[in-house]
C-alpha cells in the first residue's frame, strides 16, 4: 500500500433485490403441469407447425395466438448436444462435475437446457435418449423437472 | 458557467425527412401477474399494425434495425431483456440495441431510431420500450429507481425521488410561486385535470374524478409534495415505427414528420453552476433582462428551478421543425409530469411561458382541451392522454405512449380508439358512461416531452402533419 491510497476509504455495500416472478398465463400452466402432472406441454402454432417449448402466447413467425394449442411432449427425448462445468461455484444448482445438456424432446421442434444426472459425465454422447426425472417437491421454475437421466 | 461552442449549437440535421409510420400500445396497469413482458410487447405491436390494416407480419417485413427502451432491468434478474423481447417478437437476426436514459428512455429511444433512418442506414426503424415494475412492491420500486440518482452524494440520502422534487418545488415557489397558497393550488390542478383526462383513456392506470381538496389531502410524501402529486409506478409496453418518405408513404397514407433533439444535465438536484438562459426562436435577451427584479433569485439559471435539459432539447428540436412559437405553432403537448411541480416547471423550459410564468399556463385555462374559464378550446391542450400522473409512468415506454398520443390527435383518431367500447371490454374494463372525447379539433402539430431524473436526460419530440409543415421546417 503505497503512503498516496493509504487513507482511501472502502465501505461495504449491498444491494438487495427482493423480487417476485411473474410466469403469467402460459407459464404457469406449463409449470403447474410439470408440478402437478409431471406431464411436460408444448403450444404448438396450427400455422406454421412449429410446437414451442417452453410455451409462449404467440407465435413470433404468424403471429397467431397459440395459447389455447396445448401439446403433450414426450418425457423422454434425446441429447443433441452438451457440456461437463467442472468448476464449483455457490451459484450453481449442482456440485461439479455435472452435465449440462441439450435435450430434444420427442413431439419437439427445437431443444431445452436441462441437467443430465444419473451417468458418468465422461460416458454421455450425442443422440443418448434420456427421460425427465421430476422433482418431489414443489420447485415452480424449470428445475421442476429435477434432472434428465438416460434411459435404462 | 456552461459557455457554448459555435459547433455545440449546431442545429441538428437530418439527411433525409424521417416520418412516424404507426404506433401502438399495450393496456397499462400496475401489475400484470398473468402476463409475461413480452405478450405486452407483442400487444403493442400488434396495435401498430391494425391502425394501419397491416397484419403484425407484414409490418414486421418492413422493419430493419430495432431500438428498444427498457429502464430497469436491475429489478427482475434479467439482463438484456431487449434480447428476450427480439426474439419473441421474432426479429432476429436483425441487429438491435438497448437504450437507457431513466426516465427519458422512450423518448431516447425513437431518438435513436429515428436517427437510423435520418442517416439513410435503415428506412424503417422499430423503437419499442417497455417496463415491469410490478414485480417488486412499490417502495423498493422506488428504492431502484433512484439508483439512477447520484451514488456518490444524493442517494445515500434518500432513495426516493420525490424528496429530490421536494427541494426543487420547495426553491421554485420560494423564487416563482410568491403566494403559497395560491401556487399550491395550481400544482393540484394539474393532478386532478390529468387523472380527470386518463378517467376517458382505456389504456390508462389511474383514471380518477378528485378535486383540488382532494390532492391536498393526500399524504405528504416530502414536502410540498403529496401523495397525488406524483405520478403512477406501472407495466405496460408502446412502440413506434419510422421510416424514410417513400417507405412511409408506402406502408400508410398519412404518416407524420417527425423530429427527436436532446439535451442533458447533472443528475443531481444540487450544485448546479449558474449560466446565461438558452434563448428558444421566441425569446430575446430582453426577456430576461430583469428577471431578478421580478423573481428575485430567478436570475441564477438554471438553479434549482429549470431543466437545463428540456431547454437544449427543444432549443435544438423547435429549429429543426420550424417551431417559433410553441403556444402558436403547436396544437398539443404531452409533457412528461413526473411530479406536478416538473410540470410547471417544464411549461417554462420549453417555453410555453418564459421562465417564471409557468403557473399563468394553468390558471388561464390554456393547458385545458376545454377552457374551464372560457368554455371554448384551450389554447395549446397539455396530456389529454392523463399523462404520467393519469396515464402511466412505465418507464421505457412513457415517451412512446406520448407519441403514440400525439399520432392519434393528429390523425383525428382519438375517438376511434379512446372511445371504442370494445377496447375498454378487452381491457376488463367497461367505458364509462359519462365517456368524454379529448380530440383536440384540427390537431396539426404537437409536441412529447420525455424526462429523466431531475432533468439528467430530456428529448423533444415534435410531429407534424407533412401538409402543415411550418416554414423553416428543416424536412
Amino acid at each position: 500500500m503505497t503512503e498516496e491510497n493509504k487513507h482511501c476509504y472502502i465501505k461495504e455495500g449491498k444491494l438487495a433485490l427482493p423480487y417476485q416472478y411473474f410466469a403469467g398465463r402460459i407459464g404457469s400452466k406449463f409449470l403447474v403441469s410439470l408440478r402437478d402432472k409431471k406431464k411436460i406441454l408444448g403450444v404448438k402454432c396450427e400455422k406454421c407447425g412449429k410446437v414451442f417449448i417452453p410455451p409462449r402466447k404467440t407465435c413470433e413467425r404468424c403471429f397467431e395466438d397459440i395459447s389455447e394449442k396445448w401439446v403433450e411432449l414426450s418425457n423422454e427425448g434425446e441429447v443433441t448436444n452438451f457440456t461437463v462445468v467442472r468448476t464449483d461455484d455457490k451459484h450453481h444448482p449442482r456440485k461439479a462435475p455435472y452435465v449440462l445438456a441439450m435435450i430434444k424432446l420427442g413431439g419437439a421442434d427445437t431443444p431445452i437446457a436441462h441437467i443430465l444426472g444419473g451417468v458418468d459425465p465422461d460416458s454421455v454422447k450425442i443422440g443418448m435418449k434420456v427421460k425427465a426425472v421430476f422433482a418431489d417437491k414443489a420447485v415452480n421454475t424449470m428445475l421442476q423437472i429435477d434432472r434428465f437421466e438416460p434411459v435404462n | 458557467m456552461i459557455k457554448f461552442s459555435k459547433q455545440q449549437l449546431k442545429i441538428p440535421k437530418m439527411m433525409r425527412p424521417v416520418y412516424l409510420v404507426t404506433g401502438g400500445m399495450s393496456e397499462f396497469r400496475r401489475a400484470f401477474p398473468e402476463k409475461r413482458t413480452e405478450e405486452l410487447c407483442v400487444e403493442a405491436l400488434t396495435m401498430a399494425a391494425e391502425m394501419i390494416n397491416m397484419s403484425p407480419a407484414e409490418l414486421k417485413s418492413y422493419i430493419h434495425t430495432c431500438y428498444y427502451g427498457h429502464f430497469a432491468d436491475h429489478f427482475g434478474d434479467q439482463l438484456l431483456g431487449e434480447s428476450v423481447i427480439h426474439d419473441r417478437l421474432g426479429l432476429d437476426p436483425l441487429g438491435n440495441i438497448g437504450v437507457k436514459t431513466g426516465g427519458a428512455t422512450g423518448g431516447s429511444t425513437l431518438w435513436e431510431a429515428v436517427k437510423a433512418v435520418a442517416s439513410g442506414y435503415s428506412d424503417c426503424a422499430l423503437a419499442l420500450g417497455w417496463e415491469r415494475m410490478d414485480e417488486v412492491p412499490t417502495d423498493e420500486g422506488n428504492h431502484l429507481i433512484s439508483c439512477a440518482a447520484d451514488k456518490d452524494w444524493e442517494t445515500p440520502l434518500g432513495h426516493i425521488y420525490t424528496g429530490y422534487y421536494a427541494v426543487m418545488a420547495q426553491k421554485y415557489w420560494q423564487v416563482y410561486g410568491k403566494s403559497e397558497d395560491s401556487f399550491r393550488k395550481t400544482m393540484a390542478e394539474i393532478a386532478v385535470k390529468n387523472r380527470g383526462y386518463a378517467y376517458h383513456n382505456p389504456f390508462a392506470q389511474g383514471g380518477m374524478k378528485i378535486t383540488v381538496e382532494d390532492v391536498l389531502k393526500s399524504p405528504v410524501v416530502a414536502y410540498p409534495l403529496r401523495a397525488l402529486d406524483a405520478c403512477l409506478m406501472s407495466v405496460g409496453s408502446a412502440c413506434c415505427i419510422v421510416a424514410d418518405e417513400k417507405t412511409a408513404f408506402k406502408m400508410c397514407k398519412n404518416p407524420l414528420l417527425v423530429y427527436v433533439a436532446a439535451g442533458t444535465h447533472t443528475l443531481r438536484p444540487a450544485d448546479r453552476r449558474d449560466m446565461e438562459i438558452p434563448l428558444l426562436p421566441n425569446e430575446t435577451k430582453n426577456t430576461y433582462k430583469d428577471l431578478d427584479k421580478r423573481f428575485p433569485g430567478g436570475e441564477l439559471y438554471p438553479g434549482f428551478t429549470g431543466f437545463l435539459a428540456a431547454r437544449m432539447a427543444c432549443y435544438y428540436a423547435y429549429r429543426m421543425a420550424g417551431v417559433y412559437d410553441p403556444c402558436e405553432d403547436l396544437d398539443l403537448v404531452e409533457l412528461h409530469d413526473a411530479f406536478t411541480i416538473s410540470d410547471i416547471q417544464s411549461y417554462e423550459d420549453v417555453g410555453i411561458r418564459p421562465y417564471g410564468e409557468g403557473r399563468t399556463y394553468v390558471e388561464s385555462g390554456d393547458c385545458y382541451v376545454t377552457n374551464p374559464k372560457t368554455g371554448k378550446p384551450g389554447k395549446l391542450p397539455a396530456n389529454p392522454s392523463g399523462g404520467l400522473i393519469g396515464c402511466m409512468h412505465a418507464v421505457g415506454a412513457t415517451g412512446l405512449m406520448q407519441v403514440c398520443e400525439l399520432m392519434l390527435q393528429i390523425w383525428g383518431r382519438h375517438a376511434e380508439v379512446h372511445g371504442d367500447a370494445k377496447r375498454w371490454k378487452s381491457f376488463g374494463k367497461t367505458k364509462p358512461k359519462d365517456w368524454k372525447d379529448l380530440q383536440v379539433k384540427g390537431a396539426k402539430r404537437g409536441l412529447a416531452i420525455s424526462h429523466a431524473g431531475v432533468g439528467s436526460h430530456v428529448t423533444a419530440t415534435i410531429l407534424v402533419d407533412p401538409k402543415h409543415q411550418l416554414k423553416g421546417g428543416k424536412a
